[in-house]
């Protein structure tokens, strides 16, 4: 039996972050209503008893903001065109300004067992300068009441680096969270993607970007306080209490096989990459023509697996196992490379014990310099 | 053809005054031109280069025939390169003509180059007819040019003819002052043979073309030819004349223009300047005025991928069998590993070479800043001719250095005389004259170091003018100067191919100007880079490029994976292009960074 992580893409939201380059697409419950209908088509042409379901991830978009009906509709469509785990972790990715406690209470009654909560920051400037709907305390009160209602298993996503920011106002959202005692943090530095509104402000200097030293002192001190409270690095921006890694996103970056739907969504089954039209017309008519939405695929060979396996292996803390790269590829990546291991050894990036690189600590930070030796 | 039936000429002028213009109007008067090249322009320039640039490089003569008063003429067009860096054939070509038609500009009068054109043919003894091309423009001065010919260079009013190439008026007057006042060459053809090559190519197929101009005797297939400065015998295969490619005759006779073919494999053997004579009766004496071409500007070109060395060999060789001017020896550098020291008549010739390896022969190359040759008098007696400011002795090993200097002619509107003078005081440059062309137009000639003149002199000069000015020059041999090496340090080690030899008193502002542009054209690494200036052992400047700490994709999810590795590979690409110096990455920009100044 193949398991297998589960994605179901909500390209939805009431208004898009200024920073953000996702695909999604303004709140419209008549789409909605299609679109649902064309999602739960594609869930049901690709039933398979063959896979074991071990994660289902509702992301996004803003997952929270369709009708619970819908939800429903979605969730049970899965239960009953799969196998399930046992040992389920299901989550969703919910936006301040879009929960309240019934609906929460509804997603734990449909086996939703884990929350993730786009917080951001909780200082109106910079939530105003990201874009985002909800102010900061309405995003502490989405936090408290997903406690309330009893879910244990929960992440809060922040961005740090962004414009005006500083360390002390850093370490107030830092401290409202903490205090709340999450089980899993992700952690961002702002990044200026190119076509989006922040980016455009940016070249037109119309924001500062924060500096680098600043950046790195942030992200330094963030580690040494997390893990104060028990919450440690796992991969680049991702911290866990122990036995609370989000085991999705560890599919994508163990390069083991995901399923996604929704339009754009990619999957990936063995050494075979494909994804959806990112077009949500297109997807809705497709399937209500009873096709498949998928538009493109690629077959990795094995090198090219192999470079993937370790890029984004070595996001993780745990890092990349070269005898697993060559067991699964037949490629060896320790001898190709192996003059550049030594060098970013000598960099003081990587580190190498027995068969298995992991990035050092000043690694985590120039991960790219790293990601592209590999290339 | 009877001697007194031919005329040999060239058309000289400052550049863009419309010379090619009106050699494609003389080949349409004289039917000369094959039609489907009558809709081009500048059919003259062949390769791209020349119709990019719009500039000529190689020497393309022509024969013409015209009838005038029911008599036909031989008419041999020489069509010269334009460009300063190209003097020395320029002047062999004009000794090749016994006339020359110089072309003033009607909206822009006398230039820098006119003027250098007029001396070259008065020397060379040439019967010259004043044009004023361009006279349909709006913004033609036709009353001032001629004031300007007749008061500068001491033609009468009565000989100027008045054109316009491109509309074609005043061709058939031109036509007929040619034959009518330029004399038909002398010669016998009697007498021994005696020719001067005045260009020479390289066909893939048939070995070297040499042009020729035949001053007295007869060559024909089969005879046996001698080069007068190497001594070198060849058989002829073939000789001829051109008109868009070369046309077998029986011979080429005193008077004649045309080409040899002589199974020659090198254009090193047909130096231009040089006297053909027939090998079994030799004349005497050369003709006057040959000179062994000697590189003023040298430059290191190094393969982008140290894997095109053996390719960029072949390539220079292969430009060299087409242009003796290059020279190049291997040269070893520290920083950018094995390469070619090149050395070339100007900077534009250099250019052009960079430019034909990378595109003809697909060479990436890395090119080094460019400097002159410099005479280095040691303590213990020695003279070097140190064309690489990595070979510059320590200065404690130094007498004294001398450099090259050029005679500058600068012709600009009289309102920026002061400008002028100041840039050329700045240039470490020395009035010798002045005079006005008219109350308007000022000539400057001025001493100056040619290793200024190469390094910003005509940019600053075309700024300080707004454009106006022009420029031309001559070497004049070596001056001593207080010249000392600056040399510049990445990361504490000092890197050759970033050192340049500079005057004294411009040392400390080069440096600091270097290091600042370095500082923002090398890209942070993972630990601090000072760049350094030093002068003799002195640190004179210094800037830090600080460690980068922060370069990792934040995100990277199911979706993302094949964007986000997009990503890497344009970062991982636009590695590449660095060069590799120490622990430094350097990119190549860098190299010639220490060419601009602010």
């Amino acid at each position: 039996m193949n398991r297998v992580a589960l994605y179901i893409h909500i390209p939805f939201c009431i208004k898009k972050c200024l920073y953000c380059d996702f695909h999604s697409f303004r709140f419209d419950l008549s789409l909605i209503h299609r679109y649902t209908r064309a999602l739960i088509k594609e869930l049901k042409l690709s039933l398979n008893t063959d896979y074991l379901i071990k994660t289902i991830y509702l992301g996004g978009g803003t997952p929270s903001i369709l009708p619970v009906e819908s939800i429903e509709e979605i969730v049970q469509t899965i239960y009953g065109s799969f196998k399930l785990d046992d040992n389920l972790e299901f989550t969703i990715e919910v936006n301040p300004g879009t929960v309240d406690e019934e609906k929460l209470r509804l997603y734990k009654t449909l086996g939703i067992n884990r929350i993730s909560i786009g917080i951001q920051s909780i200082e109106e400037e910079e939530l105003k300068i990201l874009g985002r709907i909800h102010s900061g305390k309405e995003a502490l009160e989405a936090l408290d009441t997903a406690i309330n209602v009893g879910f244990t298993n929960i992440n809060v996503d922040l961005i740090y680096g962004i414009p005006n920011q500083t360390l002390e106002s850093w370490r107030y959202t830092l401290q409202e969270v903490l205090r709340r005692n999450p089980t899993h943090m992700s952690v961002y530095g702002l990044m200026y993607e190119p076509g989006t509104p922040l980016y455009k402000a940016l070249i037109r200097n119309r924001i500062k970007p924060m500096s680098e030293d600043l950046e790195v002192e942030i992200f330094n001190e963030t580690q040494e306080v997390l893990s104060t409270y028990g919450l440690r690095w796992y991969e680049i921006s991702n911290y866990a209490k122990d036995g609370y890694e989000c085991r999705h996103n560890l599919t994508y970056w163990r390069g083991e096989d995901y399923l996604g739907f929704g339009p754009s969504a990619h999957s990936l089954v063995g050494n075979t990459r494909y994804s959806n039209t990112p077009n949500i017309k297109a997807y809705v008519e497709l399937l209500d023509r009873g096709k498949s939405p998928k538009i493109w695929e690629e077959r990795l060979s094995p090198p090219e697996r192999a470079k993937e396996l370790i890029i984004l292996g070595l996001r993780l803390r745990e890092g990349v196992s070269l005898c697993d790269v060559y067991r699964r590829t037949g490629v060896d990546v320790g001898r190709i490379f192996s003059e550049n291991i030594e060098r970013l050894i000598s960099y003081g990036l990587l580190y190498k014990k027995d068969d298995r690189i992991q990035l050092t600590e000043k690694g985590r930070l120039l991960g790219n310099l790293v990601f592209e030796e590999f290339y | 053809m009877k001697l007194g039936d031919i005329r040999n000429f060239s058309i000289i002028a400052h550049i863009d005054h419309g010379k090619s213009t009106l050699a494609d109007r003389f080949l349409e008067k004289t039917n000369s031109m094959p039609k489907k090249k009558l809709a081009e322009e500048q059919v003259l320039d062949q390769m791209d280069l020349e119709r990019e640039r719009g500039i000529t490089i190689k020497s393309h003569p022509v024969r013409m025939y015209y009838v005038l008063n029911g008599r036909e003429y031989e008419l041999h067009l020489i069509d010269t390169p334009g460009h300063v860096d190209f003097s020395y054939e320029v002047s062999r070509s004009l000794a090749a003509c016994e006339g020359a038609i110089l072309v003033v500009d009607a909206t822009q009068g006398i230039e820098a180059q006119t003027l250098a054109n007029y001396n070259l043919a008065l020397e060379n003894g040439l019967t010259l007819i004043p044009v004023i091309n361009k006279i349909d423009l709006p913004g033609a001065e036709i009353e001032r040019v001629k004031k300007q010919l007749i008061d500068s260079l001491g033609f009468l009013e009565d000989e100027i003819l008045l054109v316009s190439a491109k509309e074609g008026i005043g061709i058939d007057e031109l036509l007929k002052a040619i034959i009518e006042r330029i004399p038909p060459p002398r010669g016998d053809t009697d007498k021994s043979l005696e020719a001067l090559i005045f260009d020479a190519y390289f066909d893939l197929y048939r070995g070297v073309v040499v042009y020729t101009r035949v001053f007295n005797g007869v060559v024909r297939r089969g005879m046996k030819i001698k080069m007068m400065s190497t001594g070198a015998i060849y058989e002829v295969d073939e000789v001829g004349y051109f008109s868009f490619g070369l046309h077998p005759t029986e011979s080429l006779s005193a008077g004649e223009v045309g080409y040899i073919i002589a199974n020659i494999k090198n254009v090193k053997d047909a130096q231009v300047g040089d006297t053909i004579t027939d090998a079994d009766s030799p004349i005497e004496k050369p003709l006057p005025g040959f000179k062994r071409i000697k590189p003023m500007v040298y430059c290191g070109l190094f393969p982008q991928e140290s894997n095109q060395y053996e390719d960029l060999r072949e390539s220079l060789e292969k430009l060299q069998l087409n242009d003796s001017a290059l020279v190049f020896e291997p040269e070893n550098s520290d920083a950018l590993g094995p390469g070619f020291r090149c050395g070339f008549l100007g900077t534009l010739h250099m250019e052009i070479v960079e430019e034909r390896l990378e595109r003809e022969y697909g060479v990436k190359l890395v090119a080094t800043a460019p400097n002159v040759v410099y005479r280095v008098y040691t303590r213990d007696g020695k003279v070097l001719e140190i064309n690489n400011p990595s070979q510059f002795p320590h200065y404690g090993l130094i007498e004294k250095v001398e450099e090259p200097y050029v005679k500058a002619s600068i012709i600009s509107p009289s309102e920026f005389i002061g400008p002028v003078m100041e840039l050329c005081l700045g240039k470490r440059g020395t009035l010798i004259e002045m005079n006005y062309i008219d109350p308007m137009k000022v000539v400057f000639i001025y001493e100056l170091p040619l290793s200024e003149v190469i390094f910003d002199f005509f940019d600053k000069l075309k700024s300080v003018t707004r454009g106006y000015a022009s420029l031309d020059y001559e070497p004049i041999g070596f001056k001593e100067s207080d010249l000392v090496r600056l040399e510049i340090l990445v990361k504490g080690e000092p890197v050759d191919a970033l050192s340049i030899i500079t005057h004294r008193d411009e040392a400390e502002k080069r440096g600091r100007e270097i290091v600042k542009r370095l500082r923002s054209l090398i890209p942070r690494q993972l630990f601090e880079i000072p760049i350094q200036a030093s002068v003799n052992g002195k640190i004179i400047a210094r800037e830090n490029i600080p460690p980068l700490k922060k370069n990792v994709l934040q995100k990277c999810y199911g979706g993302d994976v094949t964007r986000k590795k997009k990503l890497l590979e344009k970062q991982k690409e636009g590695k590449k292009r660095l060069k590799q110096i120490g622990q430094v990455e350097v990119p190549q920009e860098a190299f010639l960074a220490i060419l601009k100044s602010e």
